[in-house]
């Protein structure tokens, strides 16, 4: 090989097609194995990952077991979510309240702003946005925040039409199907991105789907029931 | 005798009220076009239409002080005059004082912008005079004041010697007595009558005062000339009220010119916060709450409140937090004066830092809270928080941030959705159709205690979508079904 290559392969600088089970540095176990073997590892840290849907379609509940590993005494925050908190729902994740914050910024630029400080201040370990539009300035100070520090975002964005070119470390796309959730890599450092999982409800809702009985316990209109 | 001898500083301030105009100049670069200009001959004007204060082309133009107005308008016809201010030059003193009384324990204000200091108990603990001597004169010339100075054991030979402008700091008592014999009998400040008849008398300096026996001259001059002779002598002691330091934190700060900027108040807002500094690091406290009054022309006004959750004494960080609500406020009127007060303050302790999570600290969370509850608003950072009702949308609320949550005994039910949607909203017929269930129902009866009971019976449900909903059935009409919250 080339002595250039080699030194640049050296320093990692190269990837090389047949590396996929360790494309990052960092991972951290998703808690789903599929997913972990999908993804290589887990999810990427200390970066921005990218979630696109169209809303309730358990793309918290993919992220939730991840959220339960980080430390417990830093913050979590939720900058804009979609409605209000359940408190009952952070007790059941074992979520301490008084280490969530909720933020409510009604112009982008502050809902930004407000990311990028939770990120770098350091007493915050995992950061949850929901924002429709970023640019390539605004995303690589997100990931600049959230590697000095050494905290996580996870940005929600509604299921864009046309796909930008953003350098994320990661974004998937999750689409509901009747089986499960469909998760499909849109775009991934150092990977291929034309790779598809479905992800049983079973294993997302194990409180209230149980496995064997997916098929036979739903598809009758509600209104049948009352009568 | 007493074993340890006495020893005072007086410090005399000539020219207060120029000097802050001098060093205001100096400070901002403004550029109005009526402002005074201060190369030119300008002069301190008093009630009596005396010259008090005069600055250097003032001098040069061959104006004295103590001249009447008229004179000095024959002799410079630019002169531009200023009317003397002596409650302002108060405050400057008192401020002064304040200053150094991180220095010295013992200050006394004196009535012609003097402030009188207690030498003896100070000097073991800075292991010398010079060493003393050397601090403050770094204070004051950081303070930027001109001023005279004198030390003598008794504090009455010190202001004359101070006001004469001798400007030594000797602890030798000789050389000192020895000034003071020379001092001429006009500057010692007696009665004008006094004056006049030792004039008459052929006395001269004060030496010759002195040398006549005290007895003879009470007998002569009166009970004042005994009060007079005691103080120059130390044979009573000085009837002095030292200062305390304020208890209360609360500045002004009138600007040069009116600001229409909110960013250009933050140049003389960095004054008021390190004076808060100041005023904070003498106690050994944090400030929590902050209260800035913006005054404007025609007597409007806006408060703007600062709070930090963890306390906060650095000029930095409450010009920090300061910069980001003035990026919010819209300034009604121009402003023409700042004022702050502290509003809460406590104790300061040591911060700890996380230990073992290997985490850099920018800002501790509450910290964190305090910059976004600055740019964000107060309400708009919240953390949820869990009451004691079994109806979900009046179990969940929030609480100020970080708030320490009362745990709430009992196990938690076992379906909860992410968001809740308060109120529920009623589906319509059409969205009902399209609905799958797949789990439910779940009972729950609340206030049956209280005049309006609700019985639900909660589903889990999917939509055409392929969302997760959590919807529940009223069950006095059960065909109408209500949309609770989102899985997510």
């Amino acid at each position: 090989m080339n002595a250039l290559l080699q030194q640049l392969q050296n320093r990692q600088l190269i990837w090389l097609a047949n590396q996929t089970e360790a494309p990052y540095e960092h991972c951290q176990s998703t808690g789903f194995s599929a997913l972990d073997q999908l993804l290589g590892g887990g999810w990427p840290q200390h970066t921005v990952i990218e979630l696109q849907s169209h809303g309730a379609c358990a793309e918290v509940q993919l992220i939730q077991k991840a959220l339960g590993q980080s430390g417990s005494d830093l913050l979590q925050v939720w900058i804009n979510p979609p409605a209000s908190l359940c408190a009952e729902y952070l007790l059941q994740q074992k979520r301490p309240l008084h280490q969530v914050l909720q933020l409510d910024a009604p112009r982008s630029a502050d809902a930004l702003w407000a990311a990028e400080l939770c990120l770098k201040s350091g007493s915050c370990m995992d950061v949850l946005l929901w924002q429709n539009q970023l640019n390539l300035t605004q995303l690589k100070r997100l990931q600049l925040a959230a590697a000095q520090g050494q905290s996580q975002l996870y940005l929600f964005r509604p299921t864009q039409a046309e796909q930008q070119l953003l350098p994320w470390a990661l974004s998937l796309q999750l689409t509901p199907a009747s089986r499960g959730l469909q998760i499909r890599i849109l775009k991934r450092k150092g990977g291929w991105q034309q790779q598809e999982l479905l992800l049983p409800w079973a294993e997302l809702y194990p409180q209230f789907i149980k496995a064997e009985l997916q098929h036979s316990q739903h598809s009758r209109p509600p209104l049948s029931r009352v009568s | 005798m007493v074993a340890q001898m006495e020893f005072w500083l007086y410090l005399y301030f000539p020219q207060l009220q120029l000097d802050k105009l001098l060093l205001q100049h100096a400070t901002t670069q403004a550029l109005d076009k009526d402002q005074l200009d201060l190369t030119a001959p300008l002069a301190i004007v008093g009630a009596d239409h005396q010259l008090l204060q005069l600055n250097t082309a003032a001098r040069q133009a061959g104006l004295t002080l103590g001249m009447g107005l008229a004179s000095a308008a024959a002799l410079c016809h630019q002169l531009q005059l200023v009317p003397h201010q002596a409650e302002q030059e108060q405050q400057q003193l008192e401020q002064l004082a304040q200053l150094l009384y991180q220095y010295c324990a013992d200050i006394a204000l004196q009535p012609d912008s003097g402030l009188l200091l207690k030498l003896s108990p100070m000097l073991a603990l800075y292991g010398g005079a010079l060493q003393f001597w050397q601090q403050l004169q770094q204070v004051l010339q950081q303070a930027g004041y001109q001023y005279h100075f004198a030390t003598a054991q008794q504090p009455l030979v010190a202001r004359l010697l101070a006001q004469q402008g001798w400007d030594q700091f000797l602890l030798q008592s000789d050389k000192i007595q020895q000034q003071l014999k020379a001092l001429p009998l006009q500057q010692a400040q007696l009665p004008d009558k006094l004056q006049e008849q030792f004039q008459r008398l052929g006395l001269i300096r004060l030496g010759d005062l002195l040398h006549i026996p005290q007895a003879e001259l009470v007998r002569r001059f009166g009970m004042d000339m005994l009060q007079y002779l005691q103080q120059l002598t130390g044979a009573k002691p000085a009837l002095l009220q030292f200062i305390q330091p304020a208890e209360q934190f609360e500045q002004q700060l009138e600007l040069l010119y009116e600001m229409e900027r909110s960013d250009q108040l933050l140049g003389p807002l960095q004054h008021l916060f390190s004076l808060l500094q100041l005023y904070l690091q003498q106690r050994d406290q944090l400030a929590y709450q902050l209260e800035l009054c913006l005054l404007q022309r025609q007597e409007q006004q806006q408060q703007l409140q600062l709070h930090s959750a963890q306390g906060e004494y650095q000029s930095k960080e409450w010009l920090k937090l300061c910069a980001l609500q003035l990026e919010r406020l819209k300034l009604k009127k121009p402003v023409i004066q700042l004022q702050l007060t502290l509003k809460r303050a406590g104790p300061r302790y040591a911060q700890y830092k996380t230990l073992f999570a290997g985490k850099q600290q920018l800002y501790s969370a509450l910290q964190l809270v305090s910059l976004l509850q600055a740019r964000l608003g107060k309400e708009q950072v919240k953390s949820p928080c869990l009451h004691n009702d079994l109806l979900p949308e009046q179990a969940s609320h929030y609480a100020a941030a970080l708030e320490p949550q009362a745990a709430i005994a009992g196990h938690l039910a076992a379906i909860r959705p992410a968001f809740l949607v308060n109120p529920p909203l009623a589906l319509d017929p059409d969205q009902q159709q399209q609905l799958q269930l797949h789990c439910g129902p779940e009972r729950l009866s609340s206030g049956w205690w209280q005049q309006q009971s609700q019985h639900r019976d909660y589903y889990v449900g999917q939509n055409a979508q392929g969302q997760w909903l959590w919807l529940f059935r009223d069950l006095q009409q059960p065909e109408q079904l209500y949309l609770q919250g989102y899985f997510s």
